[in-house]
């Protein structure tokens, strides 16, 4: 069951990397790129719980954190024009 | 016993990639910013986490659903705040797409 939800995931992670790069507006990037995050962080659980490897999921956690981290400042940069 | 467990991880996982799929259709139609942002924290809030909880239930208790267990505590403090400063920034910074004209 876990091998059909694989491709979907990484689909739809691809499908919003299509989007980020079409997307018209610096704001509407910055939103692709945190649902891309989504789908990545999504995508590292089923790998992790298919190939039952336990410490994958500790990169999912990282991998979140870190991505959170990466959409807060960047909006905050863009919002400020440059002066954090 | 187990085969219940599986089932209700299985229909949780599902209803996941329902609401995910119809998060995913409504941006890709969308232009929209502001309409895409509500959009994203559908599938943030009730796909992603009615998929873990159902990977939860599918994997049975052990030291990774633990892990997932976490991951969900932590999704629910971040995915909202993010999509707000995202909403804020773009709002204070006057970005009004405009409204697609209808065909």
């Amino acid at each position: 069951m876990l091998d059909l939800l694989f491709p979907f995931f990484v689909g739809c992670g691809l499908l919003f990397l299509f989007l980020l790069v079409k997307g018209p507006s610096i704001w509407d990037r910055l939103l692709f790129l945190n649902l891309f995050f989504i789908f990545m962080l999504l995508t590292i659980i089923v790998y992790a719980l298919m190939v039952e490897i336990d410490y994958l999921l500790d990169i999912a956690i990282v991998y979140a954190l870190l991505g959170f981290i990466g959409i807060v400042f960047t909006a905050r940069f863009i919002q400020r024009k440059g002066k954090i | 016993m187990m085969e219940i467990f599986k089932l209700i991880g299985a229909t949780l996982i599902l209803s996941g990639i329902i609401f995910q799929f119809f998060g995913i259709y409504g941006i890709v139609v969308h232009r929209n910013f502001f309409v895409n942002l509500s959009l994203s924290s559908l599938i943030d809030s009730a796909g992603l986490f009615a998929i873990l909880i159902g990977l939860i239930f599918y994997n049975g208790l052990n030291m990774a659903s633990l892990k997932i267990g976490f991951i969900i505590l932590l999704m629910l403090l971040l995915n909202p705040l993010s999509n707000h400063i995202l909403g804020r920034g773009a709002y204070l910074s006057n970005y009004h797409p405009q409204r697609r004209a209808k065909k």
